[in-house]
């Protein structure tokens, strides 16, 4: 009976994973802390959750969001994106990846900042269930002069009442700027760095 | 004592095994895993044993949920990949969340030409604790060793304050001279340290 159920347990083991068990060396960054402002995205007064982990396949970064219970302030993951930004291990040392308050609203800023001055940003509308893409900026390496060798800038939502957005600017190293709507917002988890124009990839 | 991490383990059962700052991994590839939601604070971009490649910092929450576990990697000497790990259970207090429990980490420079020194910040129901880390010879060891206390009101409010740089430390009151306070030699971060290192007055 103890073998049966021991074989049972291997057996079932990988079956039950938990998914959003992590291992520590994957940790990039959490965003949690309530002196970083009000990330209270489901607005029950506890503090919410956001954490960017390398994927498994350790070429990415994956952001997960966990909102809490409004009765336990237990946390509960609601949301995984896969593949928000890109992860080269080839580059450690060289690329800074970070996660904190975005806007006025503190909604979770995923961002890299490269040593080259390239850098790579995606600020996420973080809802308890179906969060989205609030906008997304990619910058080439700094030139001597200090500008950057390309800017692309989609601004998906327009969370300031601007009426002059959303908006999406790419310029490319030739300086062509191209102007254009860059559709609706994306659903978080279906959104992917390499969703970028090429021009706009690292 | 230094031994590999077993994988697939949780964090807690393994770091039960071991005494505090033990060296425990040697590489990216080891395996020490807990749940996102465990995850209470994380630190990038830093540069803590100052070969000019940033180190990181983890904080989760332990199985009992009364303190938070320390997990810190330094890169290596190539600055290609991540190093060494340590871990220190039961670095600084939890409370529970719903007492509105959190924590954060933040940084000082030392001096000019020095790493930064992280410093690992916790609150919880009517007490927070920080404690500001050193990288010696010895190893990670606390510098100094913040305490405040507002469960009577603010009125009543006590905060101590521990500097092991100077051994100076002092208790304070409001409307009442700063009391100087016993401090021993460098405490070793062991699991659950601040209750000892921190005399009772200031946690109470």
């Amino acid at each position: 009976m103890r073998v049966t159920l021991g074989l049972l347990t291997i057996v079932a083991g990988p079956v039950f994973a938990d998914p959003f068990m992590i291992s520590a060396d994957r940790v990039l960054g959490v965003y949690r802390a309530e002196e970083y402002g009000d990330n209270d995205w489901n607005g029950d007064g506890y503090t919410d959750l956001a954490v960017i982990a390398i994927s498994q396949s350790g070429d990415a970064v994956d952001l997960y969001l966990a909102t809490s219970d409004p009765k336990t302030a237990a946390l509960r993951v609601t949301d995984v994106a896969y593949g928000l930004l890109p992860y080269d291990p080839d580059r450690i040392g060289q690329v800074i990846y970070d996660i904190g308050p975005g806007h006025e609203i503190y909604e979770p800023l995923i961002s890299y900042s490269a040593k080259d001055g390239g850098s790579m940003h995606v600020s996420v509308n973080a809802r308890e269930t179906g969060s989205g893409v609030l906008s997304v900026s990619s910058y080439g390496p700094r030139q001597d002069d200090g500008t950057a060798t390309v800017i692309c800038e989609f601004t998906f939502v327009d969370i300031y009442g601007l009426e002059e957005l959303p908006d999406a600017v790419v310029r490319g190293p030739d300086g062509v700027e191209t102007r254009f709507a860059p559709g609706p917002e994306p659903i978080l988890a279906q959104w992917r760095y390499t969703d970028l124009p090429s021009v706009c990839l690292p | 004592m230094t031994r590999r991490a077993g994988r697939l383990c949780s964090a807690a059962a393994v770091v039960a095994v071991f005494a505090p700052g033990q060296l425990v991994a040697d590489g990216i590839d080891d395996q020490l895993t807990f749940h996102v939601t465990d995850l209470v604070a994380g630190a990038t971009g830093f540069d803590w044993n100052g070969d000019d490649v940033a180190d990181r910092l983890v904080l989760a929450r332990n199985q009992a949920g009364d303190a938070v576990d320390l997990f810190l990697y330094l890169s290596n000497a190539r600055g290609d990949a991540f190093g060494t790990l340590d871990i220190f259970p039961a670095i600084l207090p939890a409370a529970p969340l719903t007492d509105g429990s959190f924590h954060s980490i933040s940084h000082a420079i030392v001096s000019d030409g020095e790493p930064l020194s992280p410093t690992l910040n916790a609150y919880g129901g009517d007490v927070f604790v920080a404690v500001a880390l050193a990288l010696t010879d010895q190893g990670w060891q606390p510098e100094t060793l913040r305490s405040y206390y507002s469960g009577q009101g603010t009125a009543n409010s006590i905060t101590c304050y521990l500097d092991y740089r100077t051994g100076r430390a002092q208790l304070e009151r409001p409307r009442r001279d700063a009391q100087p306070i016993e401090i021993g030699p460098v405490p070793e971060l062991a699991p659950y340290w601040w209750q000892t290192a921190l005399p009772p007055q200031c946690l109470r």
